[in-house]
């Protein structure tokens, strides 16, 4: 699963560096800045994204396809790392629980495979969501940020979701 | 153009059609959670309104009666927003026939895109259904994430019915 993840992520080891090595100057700070400093009942959303939006600001060519595909990419590749993380996180859990359990005797179903069989599905999810947003752009350049862009969203939330789920013992 | 009464007008018999089955002793009315929709500001999280008509109806007693009939609201909001936009779809890939342009199957995509949700949202809740103790597939915790999960596809699929 971890293969899975990390190939369907593709430099998801890279997100874990604060900044980058190209001109963008990338850092998470101001979607993590906008989570920290969140009102109660507000959208986690209205944060995603937050960070490759002052990268486009402040970079030169930011608002070009190409510079707005990078601002964005960088931003998925640190929510892919968080992803990642908070899988791993909750696969430890569920596993350590599926152990007391077998120790148990117990017939409970695995948590550790279902928690995998959810993860496989949200990907296939998560590609054809974007391939379907791509479509909405027909053959427009705007389709290649757009898609950079549904990726972070979509991998956002989910990071979000795991994290939560991360949270129970 | 109010895409919020056209959901309305289209959704009133499909509901009217889906409540039959769960009303024997149970007032729920989706009110509460379309009157917070209707209130809270671009920032707020929607989630907040989901599942507020089925609290509302739980003051009756049945809570799990109530809980089916918002997941039946929003399973038949999301009947109508997914035909709604499959139909547009639909009409843009005839168009790019009939005009000789470049053939796109938009249609296919966005089948393809609510098949692997519902394949997500199986798997989803069933992952809910064995985190939670009590394993059973009718607990709250599955319930809710059907609710969740629902609203939250058709609170997607209605933010691209009006851009579309």
């Amino acid at each position: 699963m971890w293969m899975i993840l990390a190939f369907s992520a593709g430099v998801a080891s890279s997100a874990a560096q604060p900044a980058t090595n190209d001109s963008t100057g990338f850092t998470p700070k101001a979607t993590e800045t906008c989570l920290a400093t969140m009102a109660e009942s507000q959208d986690p959303a209205t944060c995603i994204g937050a960070s490759a939006n002052l990268c486009m600001e402040t970079t030169e060519g930011g608002w070009s396809t190409y510079g707005m595909s990078t601002c964005l990419n960088h931003e998925l590749q640190y929510w892919d790392a968080r992803l990642n993380a908070a899988y791993k996180d909750v696969q430890a859990k569920r596993k350590a629980t599926d152990k007391e359990m077998t120790e148990l005797e117990s017939s409970a179903p695995s948590q550790s495979e279902s928690l995998l069989a959810m993860q496989r599905a949200w990907i296939g999810f998560r590609d054809a969501k974007c391939d379907y947003e791509r479509s909405l752009w027909g053959g427009g350049t705007g389709g290649g940020p757009a898609t950079v862009s549904c990726h972070m969203y979509i991998t956002a939330e989910q990071a979000l979701f795991l994290e939560a789920d991360a949270m129970v013992e | 153009m109010g895409l919020r009464i056209l959901i309305a007008v289209a959704a009133v018999p499909i509901l009217v059609a889906v409540m039959p089955s769960f009303a024997q002793g149970i007032a729920f009315s989706p009110d509460a959670t379309e009157t917070c929709l209707a209130d809270i500001d671009r920032k707020t999280d929607r989630r907040i309104c989901v599942g507020q008509s089925a609290r509302a109806c739980e003051q009756g007693g049945d809570i799990a009666g109530c809980m089916s009939a918002e997941i039946a609201y929003w399973d038949a909001r999301l009947d109508v927003v997914f035909g709604l936009v499959m139909e547009r779809a639909i009409g843009k890939d005839g168009n790019a026939t009939s005009l000789n342009l470049i053939p796109r199957d938009q249609a296919g995509a966005l089948q393809t895109a609510q098949d692997s949700w519902l394949a997500y949202r199986a798997d989803a809740c069933a992952f809910e259904q064995t985190f939670w103790s009590s394993g059973d597939a009718d607990s709250p915790e599955v319930r809710a994430c059907h609710l969740y999960l629902t609203a939250e596809q058709v609170f997607y699929l209605e933010a691209i019915a009006l851009i579309e």
